[in-house]
């Protein structure tokens, strides 16, 4: 019993992509020896359709509010793992120049851009507190980012 | 014979994989373990900036201080005011006086360096901000009765 329980669960990982690379070979291999397997996992396929079927039927449940949360999360933790790699002083690496140079020109272009729509945490922002931002298409103002406070202004947007 | 010594070649081999795992898992495990108990106590105050003169709230005295130059406005008001122990990794969702929702996600907590925070205001601003006690996250602008609707996160 416990053993279907393991095959089912290893079976809908298969199907939802999250096995690793090795794990996911060795399962097709698997898959191409064994009928039963495959007979399961086509059942899994025809639930899988008979649920979007479902779904499109009724209404959707609005799981995409934290669904779009747990994505962000997996964002800023990857952003700040590359801001701490960002901290190293750049002129001591191989690329250290050629990204002096482009920080330059990026500097130059920020400057001329009047609002925001969506904007990746300013390097080395220090003090300041926004990792990555974005406003949906709406005009955006970061009036401040500093040790005292972040103020983020969307003037145009709809009534709320 | 053969099967037997097989069999003790296999065992050493789950010994070893077994050790490696939990010298590799065990201490993020564990790291990870503690911060997903640890808690972040959020504060999250709604105000309205609005366009009409009116009583100064001495409740809004400190963000006055911050918005006031940054902002026009004439009068500030404190119109909604909500305060949590929010589990690292938890979403909490505020219901803003428009109807429209808040939501909070506390990613990760460090004293020093401050709390992560994945924030998404609905069909408005999102993003993920690194806010330290009193330091303030303030998101405004959209239009609400006869001002700005104006969201304060603080991190206490």
């Amino acid at each position: 019993m416990k053993r279907e329980g393991l095959e089912r669960e290893r079976l809908e990982a298969y199907r939802d992509g999250e096995l690793s690379r090795l794990a996911r070979w060795r399962f097709e291999r698997r898959l191409r020896r064994d009928p039963a397997a495959r007979r399961a996992l086509a059942e899994l396929d025809a639930l899988g359709a008979w649920l979007r079927e479902s779904d499109a039927a009724g209404p959707e449940p609005d799981l995409w509010g934290s669904l779009r949360l747990r994505l962000s999360a997996a964002d800023a933790r990857r952003a700040e793992a590359e801001e701490t790699r960002a901290a190293a002083p750049s002129w001591r690496r191989p690329a250290g120049y050629v990204a002096l140079g482009a920080a330059a020109v990026g500097a130059a272009a920020v400057a001329l851009v009047l609002s925001l729509e969506s904007a990746p945490a300013p390097a080395g922002s220090g003090s300041g507190s926004v990792r990555w931002i974005d406003a949906r298409g709406h005009p955006m103002m970061v009036l401040r980012d500093d040790a005292d406070a972040t103020i983020i202004w969307v003037p145009e947007a709809a009534e709320v | 014979m053969r099967r037997a010594r097989f069999g003790r070649m296999r065992g050493w081999r789950l010994a070893l994989g077994l050790c490696a795992g939990l010298a590799l898992g065990a201490g993020p495990a564990a790291a990870e373990e503690s911060a997903q108990a640890d808690g972040v106590r959020i504060g999250v105050t709604v105000l309205l900036a609005s366009d009409q003169p009116g009583e100064s709230d001495p409740r809004c005295e400190r963000f006055d201080k911050l918005l006031r130059g940054q902002v026009a406005y004439e009068s500030l008001s404190v119109v909604d005011n909500h305060e949590r122990e929010v589990p690292l990794d938890e979403v909490w969702t505020v219901e803003l006086p428009t109807r429209k929702h808040l939501q909070i996600r506390a990613l990760a907590a460090d004293r020093e360096q401050g709390t992560l925070l994945s924030l998404d205001v609905e069909e408005s601003v999102q993003g993920d901000f690194r806010v330290r006690p009193g330091q303030p996250l303030v998101v405004g602008g959209p239009r609400y009765g006869e001002g700005r609707l104006v969201v304060v996160v603080d991190i206490d």
